[in-house]
């Protein structure tokens, strides 16, 4: 080859026709590199029906989208992505590929990796391009206790970046993005590996460290029905329940819903706490929470401390009023727009 | 392959113990104190192996788990671990170079170690706490031209139909369920299983198995063979976490674009007020909760 690769490519990951927040944090980081490199940023977008993704992509940092298009197209498999995505690399040789640090991310740049016969690297937090030409990469090791630099030599390099590391950057609504179709030739014969069934996350079954949204219960509920009361105000806001060491003790939930100290640690983006005192061992399970709302009838609870909105008050008016208002607020919008 | 007998064969790997001896960083060598490292078997390795125990115990055909893991000498007592927990053969292939860092280069060596032993089913833990690449699952699996199924938590084995079912892990309860023929290799994550306790007197027992040897000559040769077809990949220095950078406000990809430039513009999340208190009537305190998750953007 005789042009020195520049392009900086995102693998660009989505989830119900909208692009993932990784995506657009790939992206901003995609455009610093680029920058630095003096190359393009370019996006691969795969799936089913994908049209409607590709201005969004412009905004947030992309100059070329390469839109892979095919009503046969599953959603994800672990053979035939890898082969389409090595395809393209192929002909078009980056200097680096950025792939979400999701599950299915981490498992498609593993692939694809192997596939073109290079590094891959995996995590990263930050990556630095010397004069060398070389990409020095940073990523936890060691049970994220350290961070290590890690020198890859030969392009195309393919990483992926963590999810929430890097944050998403303003977007730019006169960007304009290229446009160019990839055509491949879905290889469904060479499969070994079959799908059976795609399973959805339920919010109620869901791990508690992996929810997004937390509805804990103290012993303030009074008894164990109180759990479903908490768990019709979760099924509303697409929640899981959550509870406290006093509660699992007496056998109201089971012990995986234990939030704190002795627990889960969770860091969801709304914890509501209901009839939650908030005990020290309780607090340090939960304060990392993004919002924190907090209903109990102690003025001086000292759960109160840590949220962004106390609510004075008997949760078991409070809750059903909630629950009224939140499926109230939920009809409005339709009413409108129909 | 056999007829009879059931093989697994799990990939071990040692890495420095975490919990009760934490490695110390030597922050001007940038690399960690020889002295301070005390090795342990690897979590998600242990997960593994005692999937296989599971999956032993479970088939009424006769089954054997080897563990096999690339080392130094003392390795072999990380071996006798996996023994005493319950594998059945432990097979250490001898390192004689320096410690290697990269992970395709040991997934080509134990491919090497592997391949003579005709396996069913292979499983690894997803990474190593070491490195945490997680390559060498699908590195050996690559090498011996196998499929792989990475990062499940649920395996189904069927010996009539020669297929695993596994079940692959993904974010937010979402699970994906992929079948395909034996012989592959199986990347297990973090909740598949809880290992078993391996009590003192079992230590004990296993204390002097014998662990097999088996000697790779060319792995020298292997190692700049990789290095060369797939690029070099060298640790530069290890560091202390860096304080990570102020987080940006991150609208959720549930707005529009409009609305998360409205949202950027306006400061995000770090203008928050904090310990807003609402008191008084349940129904007008709870329509200000509403509008609350509402401006958020939760409803």
């Amino acid at each position: 080859m005789n042009t020195e690769p520049k392009n900086v490519w995102v693998y660009a990951d989505y989830s119900d026709n909208e692009l993932r927040e990784v995506t657009l944090e790939l992206l901003g980081e995609a455009k610093r590199l680029a920058q630095q490199k003096g190359g393009k940023v370019c996006v691969l977008l795969m799936g089913k029906k994908v049209q409607d993704l590709v201005s969004p992509l412009g905004y947030y940092g992309a100059d070329r989208v390469y839109i892979c298009e095919d009503a046969r197209l599953p959603s994800y498999h672990p053979e035939t992505y890898p082969r389409i995505v090595a395809q393209v690399l192929t002909t078009s040789s980056p200097f680096l590929v950025l792939f979400p640090g999701t599950a299915l991310g981490n498992d498609l740049a593993c692939r694809v990796s192997l596939q073109l016969e290079r590094q891959f690297l995996r995590n990263c937090v930050n990556f630095e391009i010397p004069a060398t030409g070389f990409l020095h990469a940073i990523r936890p090791v060691y049970n994220h206790r350290f961070y290590s630099t890690e020198v890859c030599q030969l392009p195309p390099f393919l990483a992926s970046v963590a999810p929430g590391i890097i944050g998403v950057e303003k977007p730019d609504l006169s960007r304009h993005v290229e446009e160019e179709r990839v055509v491949v030739s879905v290889l469904k014969e060479e499969q070994t590996i079959r799908e059976e069934a795609f399973i959805k996350g339920d919010p109620r079954t869901l791990d508690l460290t992996e929810a997004d949204i937390i509805v804990a219960g103290g012993r303030g509920l009074g008894g164990p029905d109180g759990f479903q009361f908490l768990q019709e105000l979760a099924d509303e806001l697409g929640g899981t329940v959550g509870a406290t060491r006093p509660t699992v003790d007496d056998k109201w939930m089971p012990f995986e819903k234990q939030v704190g100290q002795t627990g889960k640690t969770v860091r969801p983006k709304l914890y509501i706490a209901c009839g939650i005192s908030g005990a020290i061992q309780h607090i340090m399970g939960m304060r990392d929470s993004g919002t924190i709302i907090a209903i109990n009838t102690d003025p001086d609870a000292p759960i109160f401390k840590v949220a962004t909105l106390a609510v004075e008050g008997d949760l078991y008016q409070i809750v059903p009023a909630l629950i009224g208002h939140i499926r109230e607020h939920k009809r409005q919008p339709t009413a409108k727009s129909a | 392959m056999s007829a009879g007998l059931f093989k697994i064969v799990v990939c071990v790997r040692w890495v420095p113990d975490f919990y009760q001896n934490p490695p110390e960083l030597d922050t001007i060598k940038g690399q960690l104190k020889e002295e301070s490292l005390h090795y342990i078997v690897n979590d998600y390795d242990l997960l593994a192996l005692e999937e296989a125990i599971r999956i032993r115990e479970a088939l009424s055909s006769p089954c054997e788990v080897t563990v096999i893991s690339f080392g130094p000498e003392p390795l072999k007592e990380t071996l006798r671990v996996c023994l005493a927990m319950g594998a059945d053969r432990a097979i250490h292939v001898h390192q004689n170079g320096a410690k290697e860092w990269e992970g395709l280069a040991v997934a080509a060596i134990l491919a090497k170690a592997i391949e003579p032993l005709a396996c069913d089913l292979i499983l690894c833990g997803q990474h190593s706490l070491e490195g945490m690449h997680g390559m060498v699952g699908a590195g050996v699996a690559h090498f011996l031209h196998l499929p792989v199924i990475m990062g499940i938590i649920k395996l189904e084995v069927s010996l009539v139909r020669r297929r695993i079912r596994a079940t692959q892990k993904l974010e937010k309860g979402a699970r994906w369920v992929w079948e395909c023929p034996l012989p592959a290799v199986c990347t297990v994550e973090k909740g598949m299983n809880v290992p078993r306790y391996i009590p003192i007197h079992r230590l004990l027992l296993h204390r002097r198995r014998p662990v097999a040897d088996v000697n790779i000559e060319e792995q020298a040769k292997i190692i700049e063979e990789v290095a060369s077809r797939y690029g070099r990949r060298d640790l530069q220095k290890i560091a202390y976490p860096r304080i990570r950078p102020k987080k940006t406000a991150a609208p959720t990809v549930s707005l529009s674009p409009a609305e998360r430039l409205k949202f950027l513009k306006s400061g995000g999340s770090q203008e928050e007020k904090k310990g807003d208190r609402l008191r008084g009537n349940p129904s007008s305190i709870s329509q200000q909760v509403v509008q609350f998750l509402a401006d958020k953007g939760f409803i």
